[in-house]
This record gives structure tokens, sequence and C-alpha cells, in this order.
């Protein structure tokens, strides 16, 4: 039960992340993803200065080894394709490519379907994860 | 590590020694990496041991080391290569890689602020490759703390969980040499020191090696020069392959235009001159310093601020970037009363020593 609470807690701290970006998009990409990392380092339970430069690889290996929950994985794939999609239009190319590469390490290690395309999320979207994790 | 070449910005780039310093106005004869070097310096650098020149006895241990290691089929020591600026740290290391049949990735220690960024590059590595770091003397100690398992035991330690749940995983990192350079021994710490398997210095090379250096780089370049004319710009080299280059490229701008295109002693002679560099690798500053001491101060010993004030520079300047080579020619000397003039100095300046 505690757990429950402290998942939701976790992903919906996430989520309203993610929602800051979005506004910050057309504003400034970079502090967008900026955001983004902030929203992605809260939601690892490690050193995320030091996880979130690991090689794809490593990086889905770290987190399956620490066992992080897999529905706190699942955002975190489509936080990362966020930030790279804001990476890309700060002209970061080198970083975006990395954190895609993360996003589908992760998904593959863990057995998640990655978003199509870039995957990028809308308000809508986040609306949804609300309803789902209210529900 | 499929993500061959991922890495933080800024962290990594190109071999070519440490970035170009530009803040104050390049002199002819600095030993330290100018924007003039860098497209020259790919060009001239060896590939292979066999193309290196100088440095005998690094090379000949080098040679064994790394043929040692290939023929166990594991990776080579770590290695540290120390010595004053310009002399071919950064092209050993480059030549390492090559003799191993290594990727090299190359950084520098003031380039990897955070551990997050050497983490970065330590996990994209591949196996067998060689890891430079320039100036590893400026790592900053949290990095410097991550970098120790990963040398000794290819292992990154990753920190899980915060406050009393706080764990530590180990990831473990491809095998890799690293080979670091610095030009300041004393400034790395003993553990990191003790790291290195093995630890060569550099020395300032002869007349007669950087005369080879400077022919092999006129070939290179498609410069015509003598045995006369390669030993003219050697000798006022200060010892330094990458100042012999430079001057090298000088004296054939100046043989283009004012000479025949060629270039002997005297071509060599001329135009070093031209560019107010003298017999003894002195540019107008160093004579400037020689001419105070022995002239305006009469060949009196004299503080370094008042010598700092008479040239308008800042006293850290003179001590660090002119006084050292002024003291290896014995022009001058360090006295409890300041600086002093030595007799080769008036000898140099043709000046008689009352």
């Amino acid at each position: 039960m505690f757990q429950q609470d402290y998942l939701m807690r976790l992903i919906m701290q996430f989520v309203r992340g993610l929602r800051r970006s979005l506004e910050r998009e057309h504003v400034d990409p970079a502090e967008a993803a900026e955001s983004v990392e902030d929203a992605i380092s809260q939601a690892l339970d490690l050193d995320a200065g030091m996880v979130l430069g690991l090689s794809p690889e490593s990086f889905a290996s770290v987190l399956s080894v620490t066992g992080t929950h897999p529905q706190v994985v699942e955002y975190l794939v489509h936080g990362l394709l966020l930030e790279a999609h804001y990476l890309d239009q700060a002209n970061t190319g080198q970083k975006a490519e990395l954190r895609r590469g993360q996003a589908q390490a992760l998904a593959q290690a863990f057995g998640i379907e990655c978003p199509e395309g870039d995957g990028v999320l809308t308000e809508e979207d986040l609306d949804r994860m609300d309803r789902e994790l209210e529900a | 590590m499929v993500q061959d070449g991922i890495q933080l910005e800024g962290v990594m780039f190109e071999a070519g020694g440490s970035s170009p310093r530009s803040a104050a106005p390049v002199r002819a004869v600095t030993p330290e990496l100018t924007e003039d070097d860098l497209a020259l310096d790919r060009s001239l650098r060896p590939k292979h041991l066999d193309d290196y020149l100088g440095q005998t006895r690094v090379k000949e241990s080098l040679a064994i080391l790394i043929q040692a290691a290939r023929q166990r089929g594991e990776c080579m020591d770590h290695v540290l290569f120390s010595g004053p600026p310009g002399l071919g740290k950064t092209t050993l290391a480059t030549v390492v890689a090559n003799e191993l049949g290594a990727n090299i990735r190359t950084t520098s220690g003031p380039a990897i602020a955070r551990p997050g960024d050497l983490a970065a590059i330590l996990s994209n590595l591949d196996d067998g490759d060689v890891l430079f770091i320039d100036e590893i003397h400026r790592l900053n100690r949290q990095v410097e703390e991550v970098l120790y398992p990963a040398l000794e035991d290819y292992v990154l330690d990753i920190i899980v969980g915060k406050g009393p749940a706080a764990r530590s995983i180990r990831l473990d990192l491809p095998r890799f040499t690293l080979v670091g350079a610095t030009t300041r021994t004393g400034l790395l710490t003993g553990p990191l020191r003790d790291r290195f398997g093995i630890v060569f210095r550099l020395d300032y090379y002869t007349p007669e090696e950087l005369a080879d250096i400077v022919k092999r780089s006129a070939g290179i370049l498609d410069v015509a020069v003598d045995e006369e004319g390669a030993l003219e710009i050697a000798r006022r080299s200060r010892g330094t392959p990458r100042l012999a280059n430079r001057l090298l490229k000088r004296v054939r701008d100046w043989a283009q235009v004012r000479g025949s295109g060629d270039i002997d002693e005297d071509t060599a002679a001329q135009a070093l001159s031209f560019f107010e560099v003298d017999s003894l690798g002195l540019d107008a500053l160093d004579n400037k310093i020689l001419e105070l001491l022995c002239v305006s101060f009469g060949g009196r010993p004299v503080g370094l601020s008042t010598l700092a004030s008479a040239l308008a520079e800042d006293p850290d300047t003179v001590e660090d970037v002119y006084e050292p080579y002024l003291i290896q020619q014995g022009l001058i000397m360090r006295t409890p009363k300041g600086r002093q003039a030595t007799e080769r100095a008036f000898e140099h300046l043709g000046i008689r020593h009352e």
C-alpha cells in the first residue's frame, strides 16, 4: 500500500514536470529539456548525474539491476523521448541521440513498446496519463 | 557500447593537445598550442612509432610494452606522459593507440567537470580502447574518485537510493588503457599517480633531433630544406618540436615571398631574425628582459614585481612564461635579492659586464 502511494506520488510529480516543460517548449527548448531532465532525475532513485550520462545499454542495465518499477520505467521512456525532442530543437543533437538511445534500450530491457516516431507527448497525452493515474 | 562516439557536448575533442590558449597575444616561441598549430599539427603528427623521432628511450620502452600487450591480447597498462608543453605527449598517445590497433578517445582534465561526464565517457568506450586525458592534473577530486575503480578493476560505482538507504552497485566497464598527459607531475595526487603502471618523462630535444623533425615536416609540407637550414631552425626552437614546426612554417612563408622558396641556413637565419627569433630562440620580449636586467638595472638583482612593471606585464606571466627558458639557458638567475642577469646574458647582448 505504502509502495503504491509512493509510486503514485513519484509518477504524478514526474508528469507535472513534463507538463511544465511543455509550457517552456516554445520559449526556450533548452530550458524545457532541462525541466524534463530534472523530472527524470527525481524519478530515478539513483545518482542521476552519473546514470544519465551512461551509454544506452549501461543505462538500461543499471535500471534493471536496481529494480526500478516497470510503471516508472514506462513514464521514463516518454520523458527521455520528450527531452530528446527538445534537445533536437535546441541543436544539441548528440545528447538528443543519447536520450533516444536510452529510451529505446530501456523499453527493450523492460519489454515495453517504445512509442513510434519521435513519440513526442502532447497536453492531451498528459491529461490521459493524469486520468489513468487517478483511476 | 553501440553508441560509438556519443558523448556529452564539450567533453570530448579531437586529438591535438589541450585547447588553444588565446587570451594573450600569441608569441612565435610559445610552446603552448595555438590556433595556428592545429591544422598543421594534424598533418605533421607521426602515426606510428617508426615515424616518431627523438625520445629514443621512451620509444624503445613503449615498443616492448605494446608488443607484449598485443602478444597477450590484453590491454596495455595505464601510461602517464609528463613533460613541458610541445614535446609530443598527445602524439605519443595517438601512436600508442595506433600501434595497439585501438580507437582513441581524447578529452582533457578541465573538460570533465562532473563525475557523470567521466561515467559517460567510460561507459561509451569499446573493449581495448585507449582513453587519452590531457592535462590530467586538472581533474577535480570527485572525478578522480570515479576514475580509481575504473583504472584498477574496470568498474564504475553508482550510488542507488538516497539517505540511509543508499547503497552502491558496480557496473562493469570495457577494458581500456588510460593514457594521461601532464605538464605538472607535482600537481597529480599520489593515489592517481600510483595507478599508472608506466610513467614516462619526456625531455627537451637536441638540435640534431629537431633538425630531423624539421626535415620530415618539410617533406610533408613539400618544402625544400637542406641540412644546415633544418639545423638553423632547430637551434632556435627551444628544444620543442611544436615550436620547430611552427618556425618552419614561418620560414617557408618568408622564403616564398622574399627568397627562392628553398630553405638553407642563410634563409632560415634571415627569416627567423625577421620574425624576431634570435640565435638562442629568444623573441623580442625575452631580449627586452635581458636588456632591462643588463642595461637599465646595470646587472644588479631586480625584484620580480619591479621587472614586471618595467615590462608592463603581470608578475605571474613573467615568472611562468618568460623566465623558465631564460633560466634554463643560464641567461638569468634567481637570487634572494631578485632576478639577475648572468655573464652569458651580457655576452648574448654583446655588452661588456663592468
